[in-house]
């Protein structure tokens, strides 16, 4: 009995043991593999979606490829664009024409700036854009200059101390009282030296 | 070189008010939310400095940010102690918990859109109308003059129509002095600040969802609110409305936080981020508004008085100052706003028809409205049975209303009511963008889906 019941205990054993080792091998690497499929899988689904969501749905198409892509595509063409370059880019003619104004007057200039009937007049195609004609817009780019507008020069505390004339569309020349060339746009001293 | 410096003071000057205020915020919500809360803490000493007359200048700037720091990591190390590191050691022992490939691609797909958002916004300067005609130039005006309160531009000998109705003397200061700062310490243009909140917004808006999902649920609820169209071109502006949507929502998210989980760091992170959506636009009262009346109606039902106090004071404080700022310097224009009670039929319809338009129009917002009605449809049954939160629609819904309500007691004599509703109006609801996908997100159903998606991606522990 004694003998028998050991080789009972023994044989029932042995096969516990070897099922216990296939419990920590083969079920570990069946888990990775599992988990990676299942995540290929998901992944892949995911991809699938985001994918037909940027290309079926307009307004994200649009934030893929012009507002991200195109951009990106302007930056890595011009890297090194100087910051003039980039202003010029965004505001066109406006920011030329006020950097060159910057560039010919002395900082402490006051400039008879022209109204918006003056840069964008009725009859006339013009090429400014924004809003040039706004005062705190300007100043971004003029200041510490000051700027008084014509309408309210006459009113204006500086009026008897304004330097230049801001010359648009071939408008301003009015306010000078010397003759000379005239042109498009520029700007010119109150007083020749 | 010392602008660079100035915008790592500042984000170390919020990662340690964050912590201040608790040091057991999770690290992507510390670094999220640093720089924001560090820049709004600036605004306010530049305001204190130029009250008391002291002059902007690299020097006074950083020697108060530095002063502040050092005040506030003695705060840290004699309350919180080790528990500041700890949390941080927490975090980074937590990050491999539940990593998978979906949420890896979300991830990718982030970082792959923010930067080339981010590098869209560095690469081109300034150029909408209302930064160059507001924002932009006052903050660069005052990093020149030294002053906020003082500018020759906010003279009316200088600018006739400066104290008319809807004049620019009286927006709210903070991203103009953000401008301010950066201009002060050399910058050639003011994009870093819309660069940086946007980005820190992003991974504040991604620690705070990790609250309440999972990584995976949190990283795309992030994709979602990243490639919001209108919101993601106005991003990389200088304009204000991205900037005040960083605030307000984040505000509101916490306070929805702190709803569910009760705990006060919550309450008090979202006060303060309320607080300071005040200083970025006007019309962040509405946020305030609902979170008051919200916070109110739980302290009767629970009769506890003193976090909601203690949380209204927070709220109101930074406008509170900004106010005697602007009494006691003369800072004024004209009221746009119709202070008694009036019937008016057809500017009733126009903004309900406008509003209505925002917000059943997929060009501006793509799929995020119609993603919140429908998640709301979806949890009623829950938000009935299982009483889920429902803080975050109710909070979208008082604040849209409000936000109508002020809209209508405006005297439109500076700007059309068209033109308000269709630029200003629009630009107003980024601030909903995070909330709704957030509560779509973080809602019952919502969270039992995305744990049975983690369930199936995530590797099972021995």
């Amino acid at each position: 009995m004694d003998g028998r019941a050991r080789c009972l205990v023994d044989f029932a054993e042995i096969p516990t043991y070897r099922l216990n080792m296939k419990k920590t091998k083969q079920p570990t690497s069946y888990k990775y593999r599992s988990w990676i499929l299942k995540n290929i899988l998901a992944g892949g689904i995911f991809l699938f979606l985001i994918a037909q969501i940027v290309e079926k749905q307009p307004a994200y198409k649009w934030v893929y490829e012009s507002l991200l892509k195109g951009n990106m595509e302007i930056i890595k063409k011009y890297p090194n664009l100087p910051l003039d370059k980039r202003y010029e880019m965004k505001l066109g003619f406006s920011y030329t024409y006020l950097d060159y104004l910057k560039k010919r007057t002395p900082e402490n200039a006051v400039i008879l700036y022209p109204d918006k009937e003056q840069f964008f007049p009725k009859d006339k195609k013009s090429p400014f854009e924004g809003d040039v004609a706004n005062k705190l817009w300007a100043l971004r780019f003029l200041y510490p200059r000051k700027i008084i507008s014509a309408k309210e020069a006459e009113m204006s505390i500086y009026k008897n101390d304004i330097t230049h004339i801001a010359i648009v569309n071939g408008l301003g020349f009015e306010y000078i009282n010397y003759t000379g060339e005239h042109f498009e746009h520029g700007i010119l001293p109150v007083k020749t030296n | 070189m010392i602008l660079y410096f100035g915008i790592f003071l500042s984000i170390i000057l919020g990662f340690f008010s964050i912590n201040t205020i608790s040091p057991r915020f999770s690290l992507s919500e510390k670094i999220g939310l640093s720089f924001p809360v560090g820049m709004a803490i600036t605004v306010i000493v530049m305001l204190l400095l130029d009250f008391v007359g002291i002059p902007f200048s690299p020097l006074s700037l950083l020697s108060a940010q530095f002063v502040l720091i050092a005040g506030l990591l003695i705060f840290c190390i004699y309350y919180h102690k080790k528990e500041s590191l700890y949390s941080i050691v927490q975090s980074l022992r937590n990050f491999p918990q539940g990593l998978n490939l979906v949420w890896l691609l979300f991830v990718f797909l982030i970082l792959y859109f923010e930067y080339m958002n981010f590098s869209k916004s560095m690469y081109f300067p300034p150029f909408d109308r209302d930064s160059l005609a507001g924002f932009e130039t006052i903050g660069y005006i005052s990093a020149q003059e030294h002053t906020f309160k003082g500018l020759s531009i906010f003279d009316g000998n200088y600018i006739p129509s400066i104290h008319a109705a809807g004049s620019y003397i009286n927006y709210t200061p903070l991203v103009q002095l953000c401008y301010a700062y950066v201009y002060t310490l050399g910058a050639e243009t003011s994009k870093i600040i819309p660069s940086l909140m946007f980005l820190f917004f992003l991974i504040a808006l991604y620690g705070s969802a990790q609250r309440l999902v999972s990584k995976t649920g949190a990283a795309i609820l992030t994709f979602f609110t990243l490639i919001t169209p209108e919101m993601i071109a106005f991003s990389s502006l200088s304009a204000t409305n991205v900037i005040h949507m960083v605030y307000a929502s984040l505000g509101i998210i916490y306070l929805s936080i702190y709803m569910r989980e009760r705990r006060q760091k919550d309450l008090y992170l979202s006060s303060l981020l309320l607080g300071l959506n005040m200083l970025c636009r006007n019309e962040g009262v509405v946020f305030v508004g609902a979170a008051m009346l919200i916070l109110a109606v739980d302290a009767f039902r629970k009769k506890r008085y003193k976090p909601t106090i203690i949380g209204a004071a927070l709220m109101i404080l930074p406008f509170s100052f900004w106010y005697i700022f602007m009494k006691a310097n003369g800072l004024y224009a004209e009221s746009i706003i119709i202070a008694k009670p009036f019937w008016d039929t057809e500017k009733i319809e126009t903004i309900v028809r406008y509003m209505s338009a925002l917000f059943t129009t997929t060009t501006y917002y793509g799929w995020s409205f119609y993603f919140f009605f429908f998640s709301l449809l979806a949890n009623l049954f829950f938000i009935y049975k299982k009483k889920d939160s429902a803080v975050l629609p109710v909070a979208i819904v008082l604040a849209a209303i409000a936000y109508m309500m002020i809209l209508y007691h405006i005297d439109y004599k500076w700007d059309s009511i068209q033109n308000v509703l269709s630029f200003s109006a629009k630009r107003f609801l980024f601030c909903f963008i995070p909330l709704v996908w957030y509560y779509g997100f973080t809602s019952y159903a919502a969270q039992y889906l995305l744990k049975k998606l983690d369930t199936i991606l995530s590797l099972k522990r021995e």
